[in-house]
């Protein structure tokens, strides 16, 4: 596939409109006010409002232990071959508190729950960070019916711009191939403009923050 | 007049009286006007964030080619292939070449008006290859065998009545289902589809210079389902996609949400920086970016209409505007419609066949207002205007009005010679061709300013 020509081509064209002496109509904005509303009463309780706000659904827990506690009990209904995991350090944990799940790839297909982590979550927007990093990669993200994400409290930042700088701190070395930002549910509105949750992606997210 | 011009007028002409759909689209925007006011109301000061986005596209048009060529370089170092495609057809060489290579069976597309424009579909089916709509509006009119009627919301045209209709003849699904099970009904099947395929395509909403990364914005998965599981991954974007640095998706992200659907942002973004990486479980083998040229660095050479390309496909102006609420998405016949596609289509396709698109305005101003990123559109769609008149590409009838007009009432004297009647039945031909006969001419006072004003002032001196 030969493309060098049409690259010149295509440049030279915008080199020839010559826009770069045409000064800027608009001069710099003030780059230092803020635009986005201030974190209200603090970034936990910004995160699990705005996530809730989107259908999805956060649960705080205390400890590691409470968060074993918790999870046994939305899980109850669900078989363990239902229950779906590749998350080492989550697989450990699991088991340590004798949470039935499955690795195996013969049960991909029909899982109802996938667990994985995180990287950060954001509280103005209620979103969760993910990224193809890590043991879930990028199959984990989005094709559960039902989304559980483990996070510690520390991984809370503020704003957008926020989780984007530390991601790149994180990944000096080359980002992850994949990054996303996930707020709330799959959804779709676009027949009439009716919300329906669940388009392709996960019909439930749950967000456990432990500390 | 051209064919393209004369098919625009009766097609605008039978739809703007048609009312089911006003009604459709009415209620459609209606409910995009109320997220789009709660959207707002997120914001300390949209008015600076709005000033910002526009500062940022300027500031990449002045440095377009650099900001470019580090995207490729950044992006060849991340693994990625860069492919340049000056027109249409050599974007399609490229992706049936890809196929061709691949012996890929199917491939599963996510929304994206790129595509759309290249007409994508119809290049890889014409090779045995099968080319599934992920987006739920845009299968729904892939189904229909139509094209999306908006940029953002493809479906808008259809009520929840027509597509039950639909699904029922096609698929066999109950008569009165509701968007639910319709939503449900599509995830069952394309979720075989999005596992199987060889080849996930997607658009870019953003190119990010800094990093080589393409994000992608949407709210169903659908991009995601399909660049998880197939082993390619195929980006489609226009060159006008770029911004600077990854860190402007923290403003970017949440305006594009704000304008195009009310959200606060959008469920889904994503940032890709390559296929799956050594280190990574699962991811496609090789991802390859289309930067199309197709007419936007001809567009750039334009002293007035360059700024159009700092636009970010929100659909915020289609909705605003009286003129596409009116004779709706169909009508423009072309990829991008509603005020940003009636000042950049002439661009893409030629002033002959797309010029009178920027005469169907009423330069409210309403597009301008609610632009994100400040383009003036109404001024881009009258420097279009005058295009076409310069290009002498105006109907033999309305230059002919004019001409006439203008030679009658810029001659004081003969003018006021002619009886008010007289002026009024000679002008009726005109005012009903070119006015159309929906609409009434204002008629000729009994006595002209002219003739009044010069009584007054006789009067005046008498006293
Ligand atoms: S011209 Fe402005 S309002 Fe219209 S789609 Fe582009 S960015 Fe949105």
């Amino acid at each position: 596939m030969i493309n060098a020509g049409s690259k010149q081509e295509i440049l030279s064209r915008i080199k020839n409109a010559k826009r770069q002496e045409i000064p800027l109509e608009l001069e710099l904005p003030d780059l230092s006010s803020a635009i986005y509303k201030d974190i209200i009463p603090d970034a936990l309780a910004c995160f699990k409002t705005e996530l809730e706000s989107v259908a999805g659904n956060c649960i705080l827990c205390h400890s590691e232990n409470q968060l074993a506690d918790v999870l046994r009990e939305v899980l109850i209904d669900y078989k363990g071959e239902k229950i779906f995991c590749k998350d080492t350090e989550i697989a450990q944990f699991l088991d340590k508190n004798n949470i039935p799940f499955s690795t195996q790839t013969a049960d991909f297909n029909t899982m109802q729950v996938g667990i994985t982590a995180c990287e950060f979550l954001v509280a103005r927007t209620g979103s969760v960070v993910v990224s193809s990093h890590g043991d879930s990669g990028r199959q984990m993200i989005i094709f559960p019916p039902i989304h559980f994400v483990l996070a510690k409290k520390n991984q809370l930042v503020n704003y957008v711009e926020d989780a984007l700088l530390f991601l790149q701190k994180k990944y000096a070395d080359g980002m992850p191939s994949l990054v996303s930002f996930i707020s709330g549910p799959s959804r779709t509105a676009d027949i009439e403009k009716t919300l329906v949750l669940g388009a392709h992606g996960p019909k439930k997210l749950y967000v456990f923050i432990y500390e | 007049m051209t064919s393209h011009a004369n098919k625009f007028n009766k097609a605008a002409d039978a739809i703007a009286f048609d009312l089911n759909h006003r009604q459709t689209i009415q209620f459609n925007i209606s409910k995009y006007n109320l997220a789009v006011e709660k959207g707002r109301e997120r914001y300390y000061d949209l008015s600076l964030a709005k000033t910002r986005a526009a500062s940022i596209k300027r500031y990449m048009l002045s440095n377009w080619d650099t900001l470019l060529c580090q995207f490729e370089e950044n992006a060849l170092k991340n693994g990625m292939q860069v492919l340049w495609a000056k027109d249409t057809q050599q974007a399609n060489e490229y992706i049936r070449q890809i196929v061709v290579d691949n012996h890929a069976q199917l491939l599963v597309k996510s929304k994206s008006m790129t595509t759309e424009e290249i007409d994508l579909n119809t290049v890889v089916e014409k090779i045995g290859c099968k080319s599934v709509e992920t987006d739920l509006g845009e299968f729904i009119v892939q189904v229909a065998g139509e094209k999306p009627y908006h940029i953002v919301t493809p479906a808008m045209h259809k009520s929840k009545a027509d597509i039950a209709k639909l699904f029922n003849k096609e698929f066999n699904t109950p008569i009165n289902s509701t968007p639910e099970e319709m939503t449900d009904y599509v995830r069952g099947v394309l979720r075989k589809q999005f596992t199987t395929a060889d080849i996930g395509v997607t658009g870019a909403n953003f190119l990010l210079a800094d990093i080589g990364g393409v994000a992608v914005t949407e709210n169903e998965g659908n991009a995601l389902m399909s660049t998880s599981f197939p082993k390619i991954h195929i980006v489609i974007s226009g060159i006008e996609k770029i911004i600077p640095s990854m860190a402007h998706l923290g403003l970017f992200w949440p305006l594009l949400a704000s304008h195009g659907t009310g959200q606060q942002i959008t469920n889904y973004n994503s940032i890709f920086t390559g296929p799956r990486k050594k280190n990574e479980v699962d991811g496609p083998e090789k991802m390859v970016v289309i930067l199309l040229d197709n007419g936007r660095s001809e567009l750039f050479s334009d002293n007035d209409c360059y700024e159009a390309l700092a636009c970010i496909r929100c659909g915020a102006c289609l909705n605003a505007c009286p003129v596409y609420k009116t004779i709706g998405g169909y009508t423009y016949d072309t990829t991008y419609s509603g005020p940003i596609g009636s000042v950049i289509t002439p661009f893409f396709r030629g002033f002959k066949d797309y010029g009178h698109l920027s005469f169907a305005s009423s330069l409210c101003g309403a597009c301008a207002e609610v632009c994100p990123v400040k383009i003036p559109l109404p001024k881009l769609l009258l420097q279009n205007r005058k295009k076409s008149v310069e290009k002498d590409l105006r109907p033999l009838t309305e230059t002919l009005a004019m001409k006439i007009f203008s030679l009658a009432s810029t001659n004081r004297i003969a003018y006021d010679r002619v009886l008010p009647l007289f002026k009024n039945l000679a002008f009726a031909p005109f005012n009903f061709i070119l006015w159309g006969p929906k609409r009434k001419m204002p008629t000729f006072a009994s006595k002209s300013f002219s003739k009044r004003y010069r009584k007054d002032k006789k009067n005046e001196e008498k006293k």
